[in-house]
């Protein structure tokens, strides 16, 4: 009888004893608390030249041609980021009939597709300039030529150029 | 006569013998204590939406946003290795990074931890080794950011878990 309680005690303290520490492996386990978060990412379409002005001064003239040389600016850099899809760079002058000529060439770089790499801005009208502009930033190189005939004369010219990423 | 005197200062002089006896008698409790193992971690609240709104042109990378709105308490009496873990509900998109950073006093805060792909099963380290006690109003701070490239996010809800753990 006395060798059956001994191992029902050694039972109980061995119990006790696995208890214990199976508790403290549980509660070892951590406690947690959450935080709601909320995520957004608006529409964003930025658009820039590295050119606010430029001057083309056309003071040359070729004896050979018989016409005035054309001035030239290449150091213009347009650049765009877009996270929407479908969109297109636009490009237009403000003036309406200008005297003298004022050609835009643009040249692509970084996969920029380019629609017209040619444009001639002789009224106000709106081009396409780049087109499949969907989520990524691009950039291209913008020369700017301006010429005249003799019989255009003399005088200044002032082409507000306005670059614009829309919805194709 | 005398017999009966003698006879009442002897009881008087037991009685107060008896008295002095009893004032000796002592009683015992054993009171036994126990100090279970403590973890507790409580959030001051959810931040405020990160909402990206804006960025640079011919740059990839939208302009980030942040919050350092709320906080976190923690007490713990288990070591002094103990860490907070964080883990969202579900991963971020490509393209979407959220980084947390958490202050730590009695611990050693990893700085921002990108957490953008940790789930419940890839919960990383955000503070290590933090000795017992109390460390209150310790700030949270979040920091959204996105690449152009990954497109517009429509306002989204994501559970970030913060847990205490050895």
């Amino acid at each position: 009888m006395n060798v059956r309680y001994r191992h029902i005690a050694k039972g109980f303290w061995r119990l006790l004893f696995f208890g214990v520490i199976f508790s403290q492996f549980v509660r070892a386990q951590g406690v947690n608390t959450q935080q709601v978060i909320t995520l957004q990412v608006v529409e964003l379409n930025k658009i820039g030249i590295n050119l606010n002005t430029v001057n083309l001064l056309i003071d040359q003239a070729s004896f050979e041609q018989g016409q005035p040389l054309p001035a030239e600016n290449s150091d213009g850099t347009l650049v765009w980021t877009t996270n929407g899809d479908n969109k297109k760079i636009t490009v237009s002058s403000n003036q309406t009939s200008p005297r003298f000529t004022l050609k835009l060439i643009a040249q692509p770089e970084n996969n920029a597709d380019i629609a017209a790499p040619e444009i001639t801005l002789n009224d106000n009208t709106i081009h396409d300039l780049v087109m499949g502009v969907s989520r990524r930033s691009g950039k291209c190189r913008i020369r700017l030529n301006a010429s005249a005939t003799l019989s255009d004369g003399v005088g200044i010219e002032n082409h507000v150029i306005t670059y614009t990423i829309t919805s194709s | 006569m005398k017999q009966i005197l003698i006879t009442l200062t002897l009881v008087v002089l037991s009685s107060i013998l008896i008295e002095t006896a009893f004032a000796q008698v002592t009683a015992t409790q054993s009171v036994s204590l126990t100090v279970n193992t403590v973890y507790k971690i409580a959030t001051s609240g959810n931040p405020g939406a990160l909402t990206v709104t804006t960025g640079s042109a011919g740059t990839d990378a939208l302009t980030s946003v942040s919050d350092n709105s709320t906080s976190y308490s923690i007490t713990q009496n288990f070591g002094n290795t103990v860490k907070i873990t964080a883990n969202l509900d579900a991963a971020l998109s490509a393209g979407y990074t959220l980084q947390l950073n958490l202050a730590s006093s009695k611990g050693t805060s990893a700085g921002s931890v990108d957490i953008s792909n940790a789930t419940s099963g890839s919960a990383v380290n955000v503070v290590t080794a933090i000795a017992k006690g109390a460390d209150a109003s310790q700030a949270i701070g979040y920091t959204f950011s996105a690449l152009a490239s990954a497109g517009t996010l429509a306002s989204t809800s994501k559970t970030v878990t913060l847990t205490l753990t050895n």
